[in-house]
């Protein structure tokens, strides 16, 4: 009588639980492996900012190479202030930034504040700290242990254009 | 051949089948199949309607309807016994997808609504030669995600939040689910059929984006209503998890791996 191999079954019963958990979300941990990725120093190697017209029109407004430095970790000590700021926990990150005149980074307060990721690493909030409502999210467009690429989109209506801002991010060393 | 013989032929090579000695079948079976999975789309379709008529003005195109039902492939594995009893425990994983868009003139709003299932399936009846005939108890574990982002005039997408209600909305709706089962086996093969409905939910929750920061984080049935929600009380008008339920058909085909 033919004997019932165990290999497939075992690599059969590996797939199948890998499947249930990864489906339950106990395998995935975006937001903190995102996070992780972040820490360190990074370089705006580009800072970006363009008009998008109503009929798709795009016009360059601001575009700065080397623009800037982020460093991001648990805890900063942020350079204007001397505090030190606390980045909390497992999905958020203290950053201090160091730039170039005219470069915007939302929320930044006295060089320095606290990003958080979605569960996806799809967008990076900024936290306004008081006001949660205003917070400025950025879309992930581009998410490398060596490139990130965010974008913050302002809506102008009444003058008929959206404010698009692109951060280029390089890690450094 | 006239088609009149076709039933009379049909009925004789079905109480053949019936009929042939019953072989014990057991063994671990691959699955593949279609299922169509019916759901309640009342509250999202007050979104489609109260939406679509906020924008009337401006709208180039609105948002159309959900489908009513998902129709999608499933995949999974089974471990079967039948000999005159017949048993089975299934694990089947489905995922449907579907996208909407409406065309605000300088910005498109766009939405992929998602539905991921991993269904535990215990079937429990008789089996009579080829044929078997079973009830199914299933433990559903269904997950949706409404993934909501905004596009400009340029092509660019947005998941911030300078335009609600862009964001990613997530539910789960664990539910129980019960029915009856037929299949009929061809050698290594079998085909079966199953209809269940929903019997018992967990679900009922808020469909909510908890990394939007702002007051609403849910995703709203009433498009006037969530306006004038500024604070993001109201979430009695959010679409909720357990809407996400209903009578499920699936067809498929079972491959035996190996015996036990």
């Amino acid at each position: 009588m033919r004997r019932p191999r165990p290999a497939p079954r075992a690599a059969l019963g590996a797939l199948l639980a890998a499947n249930l958990l990864a489906g339950c979300g106990l395998l995935t941990g975006d937001d903190d492996a995102f996070m992780d990725r972040l820490d360190g120093t990074w370089e705006l190697a580009r800072y970006e900012e363009r008009r998008i017209l109503d009929d798709g029109t795009v016009t360059a407004q601001t575009d700065i190479e080397d623009a800037g430095t982020f460093t991001f970790a648990a805890t900063v000590r942020c350079a204007n202030t001397g505090f030190m700021l606390d980045g909390g926990d497992t999905f958020s990150r203290a950053y201090t930034f160091e730039g170039a005149a005219g470069v915007v980074v939302p929320n930044a307060t006295g060089g320095c504040g606290i990003v958080f990721a979605d569960g996806q690493a799809q967008r990076v909030t900024f936290i306004e700290g008081a006001r949660f409502a205003d917070d400025v999210m950025l879309t992930v467009d581009t998410d490398g242990g060596s490139e990130q690429v965010w974008s913050r989109y302002l809506l102008f209506e009444a003058d008929g254009y959206v404010l698009h801002t692109r951060y280029t991010l390089r890690r450094q060393g | 051949m006239p088609s009149r013989l076709l039933f009379p032929l049909a009925a004789v090579a079905l109480a053949a089948l019936v009929a042939s000695p019953a072989a014990a079948q057991a063994g671990l079976y691959l699955t593949a199949g279609f299922e169509r999975a019916a759901y309640d789309t009342e509250s999202l379709d007050l979104f489609t309607d109260t939406y679509n008529d906020y924008y009337a003005q401006r709208q180039d195109a609105p948002f159309e309807y959900v489908d009513p039902a998902l129709v999608r492939p499933v995949f999974g594995a089974s471990v079967r016994y039948a000999d005159g009893l017949y048993a089975s425990a299934a694990y089947q994983f489905g995922r449907a997808s579907q996208a909407r868009e409406s065309d605000l003139g300088a910005l498109d709003q766009r939405y992929d609504l998602t539905v991921t299932d991993h269904t535990v399936l215990t079937e429990l009846g008789f089996a009579s030669g080829p044929l078997y005939v079973a009830g199914v108890v299933g433990g559903v574990f269904r997950f949706e995600t409404i993934d909501y982002r905004t596009v400009y005039a340029d092509g660019s997408e947005s998941r911030g939040n300078e335009v609600f209600p862009t964001g990613r909305y997530t539910g789960t709706t664990p539910h129980l689910d019960a029915g009856v089962a037929v299949g009929l086996t061809l050698g290594r093969v079998v085909v079966p059929v199953r209809v269940t409905v929903p019997v018992l939910s967990f679900g009922g929750a808020p469909m909510s984006d908890p990394d939007l920061s702002a007051f609403r984080t849910y995703f709203p049935a009433d498009w006037d209503r969530y306006l004038e929600d500024g604070g993001g009380l109201d979430d009695g008008n959010a679409v909720t998890d357990d809407a996400f339920m209903g009578m499920r058909v699936s067809v498929g085909v079972e491959l035996r791996l190996f015996p036990f």
